[in-house]
């Protein structure tokens, strides 16, 4: 019975029975014509003078046959239609599990380090360590909060606040430098920045979604992450890049990262995330006017994600 | 000494949780290794033989219930504790499907989770009967509670520890009514004022086990409200068999 509830895909019940339908609505003409020509026939041989000037309407048939394709493309859409509701609806489910985790996580942890310091007593420097680490699963514990909130306002045409001319350089290399700090064991963060590239920006959005672009990256690494960012000019506009020698993406998959709840995955394998980081960084840089796009030589191969941003102007009317 | 303890191996990939949870437990005199996910805890087992394993659902790569299942394969009696962040009934009776023993949701209660490795980790040689008692047989099954194997219509099958520990309790009690509370206290330790529906998926698997149709069991049957009491019931020829040795 298993090979029969395989068989019997959504894909295959539509064909299955718009094969029937049709098959019905071309038996019925085939034998609506028998009919006709027959009683042609008989005319013919009993009272002639009706078939005086009658010719066939090929009009009507015309239009028949028309109505059927429009009946078969309006059913085809609907299918299309409820097909991507459905997938919408399976990665929703995905996404309210896999928040479930990112954001119990930190919580255990935190808790658990609570009940450990109240049932232990530990030492001032275990005390200190466990404190820490509670600290930074708070601040883990923020990062999705105000992820799932930033994709929420952007989903309602919300999410950039007030922009700035600020030293995008500066500001890149600040970031970078925090992060360097947080980097896995092993791995390694290289930058190549341009300094003094100013861009009007909101820098709450924007470091929302370079931390998106980070944490992308060490998710999809195959080992320790090597992160390589560059930041240059490019005639008034600034090119940031974003590469990683981590898992890759097939060409497919290419556009589709961008999509809410969107996550690259392989058979049998468990990537952590929730989907929402990649939509919010795409967001937040067209709300800045700019441009993000990711190319992958494909599966294995690492990715390399490339953000343009117009560059500030000056009070003259120059880019800087 | 150190030796005596009790090897647990912790497989978690969240490094805080993995770094509290060890700290716990060693502070508990029990000796842990570490692994972060389903491939390295495998190679760990290859190497080493464990009294416990605690596994996480969500780790990179294969995910727990699979690692469960493999692990399965070259240990088949070691206890298995799953952690999940999924609380919903499904993932429950997934992870009791893929060969582990109890389920603990997190955020989880260190108290609590201390105890259930306790319980989970205590010797069963006062439940152990006599070599000669060593087959017992009801229906198309023999159960070989000191080989930790039984003999089912679906073929040979390994027991886990806490499978032979629910066994043998019922073994002892055949035809009486055995209380959730003991069995919860009996086979995992537990206060009887835990949460039970572990009991009741762990019911459902040894019902997959031995019984014709399991959704019909005729052996390990329901006491309503009650507990469960297990009898040989349309089983013609069930009881002990004596083996020599």
């Amino acid at each position: 019975m298993k090979w029969l509830r395989r068989l019997f895909t959504p894909i295959s019940a539509l064909i299955g029975i718009q094969l029937v339908w049709v098959l019905v609505v071309v038996f019925w003409i085939y034998w609506f014509v028998g009919r006709h020509q027959e009683l042609r026939r008989l005319t013919q041989q009993y009272k002639p003078d009706l078939l005086a000037g009658y010719q066939f309407d090929w009009l009507v048939l015309a239009e028949g046959l028309a109505l059927l394709v429009a009946i078969l493309i309006g059913v085809y859409v609907i299918f299309l239609y409820w097909q991507r509701q459905s997938t919408l609806n399976r990665r929703q489910r995905e996404f309210i599990s896999q928040v479930t985790h990112e954001l119990k996580s930190p919580l255990a942890s935190i808790r658990l380090h609570l009940e450990t310091i109240s049932l232990r007593k530990p030492s001032p420097e275990r005390l200190e360590r466990f404190l820490d680490t509670m600290l930074d699963d708070t601040s883990r514990l923020e990062n999705h909060i105000n992820n799932l909130l930033m994709a929420a306002r952007l989903e309602h045409g919300f999410g950039s606040g007030e922009r700035q001319s600020i030293d995008f350089s500066e500001f890149m290399v600040k970031f970078l430098q925090r992060k360097l700090l947080k980097l896995p064991e092993g791995g390694s963060l290289t930058w190549t920045v341009e300094p003094g590239i100013r861009v009007e920006l909101d820098p709450d959005g924007m470091g929302m979604a370079l931390r998106n672009l980070f944490e992308n990256a060490i998710l999809y690494s195959l080992a320790s992450p090597e992160i390589e960012v560059t930041l240059r000019r490019e005639g008034k506009l600034c090119l940031l890049t974003f590469s990683d020698q981590g898992r890759g993406m097939a060409p497919g998959d290419l556009k589709r990262v961008f999509r809410m709840f969107y996550r690259v995955r392989s058979t049998g394998e468990n990537i952590r995330g929730t989907g929402l980081g990649l939509y919010i960084v795409q967001s937040i840089v067209e709300r800045h006017g700019g441009r993000i796009r990711v190319t992958s030589p494909g599966a294995g191969g690492g990715s390399t994600f490339h953000l343009t941003l117009p560059l500030a102007r000056e009070k003259g009317g120059e880019h800087v | 000494m150190s030796e005596e303890r009790p090897h647990i191996l912790l497989v978690e990939d969240e490094l805080h949780l993995a770094r509290g949870m060890t700290f716990n437990l060693e502070e508990e005199g029990f000796r842990v290794s570490h692994a972060e996910t389903g491939e390295a805890a495998l190679e760990l087992l290859a190497f080493n033989r464990f009294s416990l394993i605690i596994l996480d659902v969500m780790l990179p790569g294969k995910d727990g219930f699979t690692v469960c299942r493999e692990i399965r394969t070259v240990e088949p009696r070691v206890p298995i504790l799953i952690l999940s962040a999924r609380s919903e009934e499904g993932d429950r009776v997934a992870g009791l499907d893929s060969g582990a023993d109890d389920y603990l949701t997190k955020p989880f209660n260190l108290s609590e989770f201390l105890l259930r490795v306790k319980g989970m980790l205590r010797r069963s040689s006062w439940y152990r009967p006599e070599p000669v008692e060593e087959g017992y047989r009801f229906g198309d099954n023999e159960v070989f509670l000191l080989s930790y194997h039984a003999r089912t219509a679906q073929g040979e099958i390994d027991l886990t520890e806490l499978e032979i520990r629910m066994l043998a309790l019922f073994f002892r009690n055949e035809g009486k009514t055995v209380t959730r509370a003991n069995l919860l206290e009996t086979v995992w330790g537990y206060s009887s004022e835990t949460e039970t529906r572990t009991l009741d998926n762990f019911i459902v698997r040894l019902r997959k086990y031995f019984e014709p149709d399991p959704s019909h069991p005729v052996y390990i049957q329901t006491v309503r409200g009650v507990g469960y009491r297990f009898a040989r019931h349309g089983a013609p020829g069930a009881g002990r068999v004596g083996k020599a040795g």
